[in-house]
């Protein structure tokens, strides 16, 4: 044998004992290492001036500092149709710290993303031996997986790089915390992860409205750990949160209520029209192409509905009824409900008051979904599989492809003038441009 | 209701997947042409700084 053979044998040795002896270390330095990879350029980055950073960020509740009248308002007061008072008090505490500068808003916004990777990697793996038995490395290396994509993915730049969306990312993190207090719950049968799973509840909620699907989400939990749904108990847990979500629930229609004058699709329009929303943010979060800061509407409210919309309407219940079998999977079940649960409420089904059809933001907390589906089929083929260089080549592609494109996507939302340029253009350059500036 | 057999439906079903990420797919490159927007819509293309 060649000496030189010999060296990387005994090198990629040693290096596969230093991973398998410090393994979570080495999964928390690449977990860093992704992020700031991505990351790094954010401390030249602006407020997005003439969008939502404008009205969200730069106020006069983030300027009146932490005296207890403005922590009253902000707490009492609806603000531009939102209820979101611990996101408001998140800019006024930063205001109060370093002024109105970027750098130190965005670098902040960072480190909550990295604190949800974190979160995300411990949760996957609370929960993963209760939905199959696997042993210790490959349980560590897909909680590893789903975390490092979702650290990466390029649909989650936007809730990280602006500002205004800053309440995504916060209310991911005390969404994540409550699911994992209430993993520790299910666990242990110790009521005080209870009231700490309410706890960061409730604080997920004063972030954003979203949160409201985390009864839902709990009910998922309690399938996947087994637990017997005709036990009153299971059902008494979640009237707490019941009695939260319609309260909270009512609180947000009310503060859209106040916006107004914003009319919805009927009925019959929604259905394909959130057949294909649904089937768009699933295929972001595996193959992101062409993301925007904006994605209008296919057809405007009163117009006829497109007719390859009801192509999505046909062929997903078709595709679901076709692998119906495949989800007695339980890992893949997980994955997908995960998704679901909390992409539902932003796919047009319910109408809410928005400008987009799609927004990738809305996508962050669910991505941990399809990371998470993507990070498992990957490991169980990397130890399973006879191919698997050739499975090491194709994910290693898809990673760094991944990573590429965030690295390229991030510098759109370096300022008002780069994020808005794209679209600018290609609206300029439709050729039915003129016509359509008639009907403005 | 037709009943398929387990492999046929299957595959069906993972044809419709991938049919579906590649309609999604090509929409995503030719979004703006297709899409019927009034540029009313578009006073977000604003770039400039209102006062509040």
């Amino acid at each position: 044998m060649q000496p030189f053979n010999l060296f990387s044998i005994a090198f990629f040795s040693a290096v596969r004992n230093v991973y398998q002896n410090h393994i979570r270390a080495a999964h928390a330095t690449l977990l860093i290492f992704g992020v700031a990879i991505i990351y790094w350029r954010v401390y030249q980055f602006n407020f997005i001036y003439g969008w939502d950073d404008q009205i969200f960020v730069l106020n006069y509740y983030t300027q009146a500092g932490l005296g207890w009248r403005n922590l009253c308002e902000i707490w009492t007061n609806f603000y531009a149709g939102q209820y979101a008072p611990l996101n408001q008090l998140y800019y006024t505490l930063l205001y109060s710290l370093f002024k109105y500068n970027p750098t130190c808003f965005h670098i902040v916004g960072v480190f909550i993303h990295i604190t949800n990777v974190f979160l995300v990697y411990m949760l996957i793996r609370s929960i993963l031996p209760k939905l199959i038995l696997l042993p210790a490395l490959q349980t560590e290396q897909i909680s590893f997986l789903t975390a490092f994509l979702f650290a990466i993915l390029p649909v989650n730049i936007e809730p990280v790089t602006w500002i205004a969306a800053s309440k995504v990312t916060l209310y991911t993190l005390f969404y994540l915390a409550a699911l994992l207090s209430y993993c520790r719950y299910l666990d242990t049968a110790r009521a005080k992860y209870f009231y700490l799973t309410l706890f960061f509840f409730v604080l997920s909620f004063a972030t954003k409205e979203q949160a409201v699907l985390m009864p839902l989400c709990m009910l998922l939990f309690d399938y996947i750990y087994g637990r017997d749904f005709k036990d009153k108990m299971i059902w008494f847990e979640k009237l707490p949160l019941v009695i939260l979500t319609v309260l909270f629930g009512l609180i947000s229609l009310q503060s859209q209520g106040l916006q107004g004058g914003r009319s919805f699709y009927p009925v019959l329009q929604r259905i394909p029209l959130s057949a294909y929303t649904l089937s768009e943010y699933f295929t972001k979060c595996l193959i992101p192409i062409n993301l925007s800061f904006l994605y209008p509407f296919p057809f405007q409210n009163g117009d006829k509905v497109l007719w390859w919309l009801w192509i999505y309407a046909a062929a997903i219940p078709l595709m679901i009824y076709c692998l119906y079998k495949q989800l007695k999977n339980r890992w893949l079940l997980f994955g997908l409900l995960f998704f679901f649960i909390h992409i539902g409420l932003v796919i047009n089904l319910v109408p809410l008051a928005r400008y987009s059809v799609t927004a990738d933001r809305y996508a962050y907390l669910s991505t941990i979904g399809t990371c998470f589906i993507v990070g498992y089929f990957v490991v169980i083929n990397l130890h399973t599989s006879r191919k698997r260089l050739s499975w090491l080549f194709v994910f290693g592609l898809y990673t760094a492809l991944l990573t590429a494109y965030s690295s390229s996507h991030i510098r759109v939302w370096t300022n008002t003038y780069t994020l808005k340029e794209k679209l600018k253009k290609t609206i300029e350059s439709r050729k039915d441009y003129e016509e359509l500036k008639k009907l403005k | 209701m037709i009943k398929l057999p387990d492999k046929l439906r299957t595959r069906l079903g993972l044809c419709l997947l991938i049919l579906i990420i590649l309609m999604n797919v090509v929409l995503a490159l030719k979004y703006y042409n297709i899409s019927r927007i009034k540029l009313s819509q578009f006073f977000i293309l604003q770039t400039n700084v209102q006062k509040e």
